[in-house]
């Protein structure tokens, strides 16, 4: 271990200032950008850092500029400047440029959200001037974090949204937890948060094994990651690198952190297509139609979700059946009675052969011709239905607390229905 | 019929034979002064609204001293209005200034609750948009964020400090950069090693203040102890000033020594102290004066209530006896809490859950069933009872153990003596070092740094060495991927409970309380009878491995009682001094308990109706020890004599031991044996009463010569004749215990 650290320390001493690395430049953009005035040593260099300097101090700033034709798997990173408009609806109903955007990702010394967790690598990217490009901004040792902090901070100042991946309660309450250590001021610390965790929960809870990042971009974006270093162990990685001083160490979580950045551009990309109607729907389970017409409901694309509702009652079989019930109640909710009716009608029907019948369609239809078509004996028509269902189910799982409860209620239902009934008849 | 007065039922109790100490507490006038001029003139009116004109001499000193920037701690006895010695403060440096901050710590969730509603009360009065909340575990998230931005005054415990607040302390800017007070209620509940836990994280707090540039003001409350100056200036850090002027008046106060006559001659048999309070309780109960019982067991609390619910059915309803001790659910004790202050609830029976300073008003009667152990203890439940006027009455019901009878048969050892002391020792490095490795994460160590009155560099440097914290310049970082908190409970009893589920009716399960494990192995295992608020339910499954108790409402006139078994066992020994007659040593050991089997026994008449095992897997303690084994004995002392030597030792080590190495009494236990397992040999073994150790038992062993010292010192100096409750436990007809003591002590 310490032959690890005679060796950095004899880099440090002998080698002359390098050229930067073929993906890296210095920052030309940044106002402040300065000449390094310290060479940071071949194992930096080899990592494509450079050290960025200025009057807070310096910390190692990797910066690799990525053409708008990269492919980063389905997606091309220009691919945003079609769909950003689209994605307005993410962002309050507003329309924005891709440049106003910063991709933002951290990786930290621990979990939660506690004063101890250290971000000890901000990865930002954002669209300039034809390229994308990721800045990671990296500190050696606890006394580099000012002039990062510092850094982070002008830079911020160019855009109007930060675009993150469980950002909103994670990486930036941490971020806001350095400045207020450091005593100093992030002055853009209620920036706009768009945190593509919720649209990627909202879709996908159900069809992907987790909602991670790396889940995601792997089976929507179909980005595969070769060799990666997962975020788990960047805490571990950080230590031995403090512990040992060999920056080598970080390759994998610099690459890491960088692959993430990418993907966030590219899910707006895809979130764009989504809240566009072009996605394929041709491919999606059930389950994906359904949650995709939700979402899109929730945003007021009516139409697109219509689409999607369509395809999936286009289906065959079981798949579709189970979500029949829930898209009608979400008709029934928008107060689209009509087709609630119709898809109740629809399951009733085609359920009546079936061995086990569910009884919920049954009751929404008595409740319907109660309540809103004031039709009485349609009603009992139902309900009575419901009741002959709800005793085959019952009889086959005994009479459980649930079941007896669900029986009384329709029971009670029957009876009101026969009074009502007998009354509108003695009236007429 | 009618009922009898107070005065008259202490006028049939003087001629009672079972009285075997009668002791009368002089009444006290009010002393008070005028509210001070400086007060806020909305506190004023708030006060005179709930008829308040002057206030007593404490609360006034407690406002000058801490208005002239003095940090106080008050001795007040229960109902003393403690609380206003600190709202008085707190509420006028808000009146003044609106960004004023303020946080209170209780030892329980349930005192804060009470404080709550204690303190809007006169908020509302004040017509002020002041804002005060509880924060714990059981605040919901929707209001966290609330609470930590516009909270005026924050009520928390120091769990939820340790764990919640401090870590997260960049949530609390606006707290900790306006804190000027901060209030630690019930200060003598700090000590041992849950003290000297909470007077680290003060250390850890007052770091946090400093970094927001606040230095806030320590307004600490304390029942009577020993030591509460010293106390409170070891927690906090800080001088303090003492404030025990209490100007509250007391009425008159009956403290009578009550013991149960003997049945049975030749045998010298009492009749049980539970039946004995079954039936005084019931005479003041029937007149219709609010009493409270307390027993020294769960089991007991549920046995005289439903014994005491039977005697009155008639007479008043069920609902007016009520029982109350930990267990209960949290809004069910809130109910009975408010009963007894707005009188529906006449009667109630409790165990020491009550001695805190919950808020149920002042009672007329408080019977005790037994000793509660210490003097400290006895007064607080005393304290119950007595109001600011008119008579109040004080039983206490001896049972049969030799403590109680001593003390029952010699007043003048417990009116003499002073409460005991409450100690800590934030010191000791296990503690020490858990707490800093939670503020180095809160924020950077600098090298020369102090936490407390201590120069920490060593530690941090071996944390260094350890690669838990990170030295860069003249600075220590954690470096850590864990949350170091959450690993560190400032309680040693596990937070684990069981919870009882009623499946009575099927339909409608539900939960009616909850016990900790430890407590569950004896209570809770498969067909115990569980009595719940006098209802007897019949346990039918006890599912150890996910904390749950099924339990079912039963009818029978039997309650059971089980046995625990608890083992030592030596795992190594680490360290050991040969001595003349034994061989002292220090290692790792594991205590188990195990229960055995259980009991049934008839309800109407105590016998024992039968019985059966228990299966339930043992827990364990595994910790350090020190012990001394005797290598050679007397061979003229006989077994029995040999025995009372040992337990007579180990009881004199139980005193001096928490003295000499600062904690507290139940922090460190003594264990006698007769033939220890490893050697065979007499042994006594003192060891940790926290999973680990937390090195008292090395520092027994380090400084055993002045334990001895001690011991032996203790025992020649009690002025007992042959052994008493204060040195060797009781005496024993002429076998000269304490010569012998004093001997084997020499020669150890």
């Amino acid at each position: 271990m310490s032959g690890l650290r005679d060796r950095l320390l004899r880099h440090m001493k002998t080698s002359p200032a390098h050229p930067s690395a073929p993906a890296a430049s210095p920052e030309p953009t940044s106002p402040e950008a300065s000449p390094p005035e310290a060479s940071l040593g071949e194992a930096w260099e080899k990592l494509g850092t450079s050290l960025h300097h200025d009057e807070r101090g310096s910390f190692p700033l990797r910066r690799r500029v990525f053409p708008l034709e990269h492919r980063h798997g389905q997606y091309r990173m220009g691919d945003l400047y079609e769909e950003a408009p689209l994605l307005a609806a993410l962002l309050d109903g507003e329309e924005a440029a891709p440049e106003e955007m910063l991709f933002f990702d951290t990786e930290t010394t621990g979990l939660g959200v506690g004063a101890g967790n250290v971000p000890f690598l901000l990865g930002a990217a954002y669209y300039r001037g034809g390229s994308f490009i990721v800045e990671q901004m990296l500190i050696r040792n606890p006394s580099e974090e000012v002039a990062m902090l510092h850094y982070f901070n002008r830079l911020l100042d160019r855009f109007r949204y930060v675009v993150s991946y469980n950002g909103r309660t994670f990486d930036w309450p941490i971020l806001k937890n350095r400045y207020i250590l450091n005593r100093l001021v992030l002055d853009k610390e209620d920036i706009r948060q768009v945190d593509f965790l919720y649209p990627s929960r909202s879709l996908w809870r159900n069809t992907l094994p987790s909602c991670r990042l790396s889940k995601v971009e792997e089976s929507r974006l179909g980005h595969i990651r070769v060799d990666d270093v997962p975020g788990s162990l960047a805490p571990m990685l950080y230590f031995r690198f403090l512990a040992e001083g060999d920056p080598s160490v970080l390759a994998g979580v610099l690459d890491h952190n960088e692959q993430d950045v990418l993907s966030l551009a590219c899910l707006a990309s895809h979130f764009g297509r989504a809240l566009g109607g072009k996605l394929e729907l041709d491919q999606m389970e059930a389950e994906e139609l359904f949650r995709l017409g939700v979402w899109l409901e929730k945003y007021g694309k009516q139409e697109l979700a219509e689409t999607a509702f369509e395809r999936l009652l286009a289906m065959e079989g079981q798949e579709r059946s189970l979500y029949c019930l829930e898209l009608a109640s979400l008709y029934k909710k928008r107060g689209q009675d009509e087709r609630a009716v119709a898809l109740w009608k629809q399951m009733v029907n085609g359920r009546q052969a079936a061995f086990l019948p569910s009884v919920a369609p049954y009751i929404e239809l008595a409740m319907y011709y109660e309540h809103k078509a004031k039709q009485y004996s349609s009603a009992l028509y139902y309900a009575e239905e419901a009741m002959n269902a709800a005793w085959r189910r019952a009889s086959l799982n005994r009479l459980r607390p649930k079941e007896k409860d669900l029986l009384e209620d329709i029971r009670k239902r029957t009876e009101r229905l026969r009074r009502k009934l007998l009354r509108t008849q003695a009236g007429s | 019929m009618k009922k009898k007065s107070l005065a008259e039922l202490i006028q049939d109790l003087r001629t009672n034979a079972n009285v075997v100490n009668w002791h009368e507490i002089e009444p006290q006038d009010a002393r008070t002064k005028p509210i001070p001029e400086s007060v806020d003139a909305r506190i004023r009116e708030a006060l005179i609204k709930r008829g308040i004109t002057d206030i007593y001499t404490h609360q006034h000193s407690a406002y000058q001293a801490v208005q002239k920037g003095e940090n106080i701690v008050a001795v007040t006895p229960t109902a003393s209005g403690k609380t206003l010695c600190y709202n008085l403060p707190v509420l006028q440096a808000i009146a003044q200034d609106e960004t004023s901050r303020a946080l209170y710590l209780f030892p329980t969730k349930a005192l804060a609750q009470d404080q709550k509603s204690e303190l809007n009360e006169i908020i509302k009065e004040m017509g002020t948009e002041i804002k005060s909340y509880t924060y714990d575990g059981d605040t919901s998230p929707a209001i966290r964020q609330l609470v930590r931005k516009a909270g005026h005054i924050v009520i928390t415990n120091p769990d939820m400090l340790h764990s919640g607040i401090l870590p997260h302390h960049t949530k609390w800017v606006s707290l900790f950069e306006n804190l000027k007070y901060i209030v630690i209620d019930e200060l003598h509940t700090y000590r041992g090693v849950f003290g000297s836990h909470v007077a680290n994280v003060i250390r850890r707090l007052k770091r946090i203040c400093r970094f927001y540039g606040s230095n806030p003001i320590f307004i600490c409350t304390s029942a009577t102890i020993a030591n509460p100056k010293d106390l409170a200036e070891q927690l906090t850090g800080e001088p303090m000033r003492l404030i025990d002027d209490n100007g509250a008046p007391r009425g008159r106060k009956h403290f009578v020594f009550y013991n149960p006559p003997v049945v049975n001659e030749p045998l010298n048999i009492r009749k049980s102290a539970t039946v004995e309070v079954n039936s005084l309780a019931k005479d003041f109960l029937k007149n219709n004066i609010q009493t409270i019982i307390f027993a020294r067991s769960r089991v007991r609390v549920e046995l005289i209530l439903s014994h005491i619910q039977e005697l009155v059915k008639h007479e008043l309803g069920t609902k007016s006896i009520r029982g109350y001790r930990g267990g209960y659910l949290p809004q069910q004790r809130r109910e009975i809490e408010r009963g007894l202050r707005e009188g529906e609830i006449l009667g109630v029976v409790s165990t020491n859950a009550l001695e805190l300073g919950v808020d149920i008003g002042q009672l007329q009667v408080c019977v005790m069933t037994g000793y509660p152990g210490s003097v400290a203890s006895t007064w607080q439940q005393a304290g119950r009872a007595g109001r600011r006027h008119g008579e109040a009455l004080i039983l206490m019901v001896a049972g049969s153990t030799p403590i109680d009878q001593y003390i029952v048969q010699n007043p003048e050892y417990f009116f003499d003596r002073t409460p005991e002391a409450a100690r800590i020792n934030p010191e000791n490095l296990i503690i020490l070092v858990d707490h800093l490795k939670c503020a180095v994460y809160e924020l950077p160590f600098r090298e020369m740094e102090a936490f407390g009155p201590l120069d920490v560099t060593d530690i941090m440097d071996y944390l260094t060495e350890e690669r838990v914290v990170h030295k860069n310049a003249d600075t220590f970082y954690w470096a850590n991927q864990s949350f170091p908190a959450s690993n560190i409970s400032l309680r040693s009893a596990s937070q684990d409970n069981v919870v009882i589920v009623d499946q009575s009716n099927v339909a409608n399960v539900k939960i009616i309380g909850e016990m900790d494990k430890f407590s569950a192995m004896t209570l809770l295992h498969d067909e115990a009878i569980y009595l719940h608020e006098g209802v007897q339910y019949q346990v039918e499954k006890l599912d150890w491995d996910h904390n749950k108790a099924y339990v079912r409402e039963v009818d029978v006139e039997y309650y059971t009682d089980a046995n625990l078994a608890v083992q030592l066992k030596v795992l190594e020994i680490d360290k050991t001094r040969e001595r003349e007659k034994g061989t002292l040593q220090f290692g790792d050991v594991t205590v188990t308990a195990m229960p055995t089997i259980y009991k049934k026994i008839k309800l109407s008449s105590f016998e024992n109706i039968g019985s059966g095992p228990i299966h339930i897997p043992e827990i364990e303690l595994h910790t350090s020890a020190a012990w001394i084994e005797l290598k050679q004995v007397d061979p003229d002392i006989g077994t029995k004599t040999l025995e009372n030597l040992l337990l007579g030792i180990a009881n004199v080590m139980k005193h001096i031991v928490p003295v000499m190495v600062m904690c507290d009494r139940n922090d460190i236990h003594v264990v006698s044996q007769i033939k220890a397992a490893h050697t065979q040999l007499p042994t006594i073994f003192i060891y940790d009463h926290y999973p680990g150790g937390i090195g008292l038992a090395d520092e027994v062993f380090r400084r055993f010569d002045e334990m001895r010292a001690a011991a032996k010192n203790l025992i020649q100096k009690c002025p007992c004749k042959d052994g008493c409750p204060s040195c060797i436990g009781t005496e024993m007809e002429g076998s000269h215990l304490k010569a012998r003591s004093i001997e084997l002590l020499d020669r150890l």
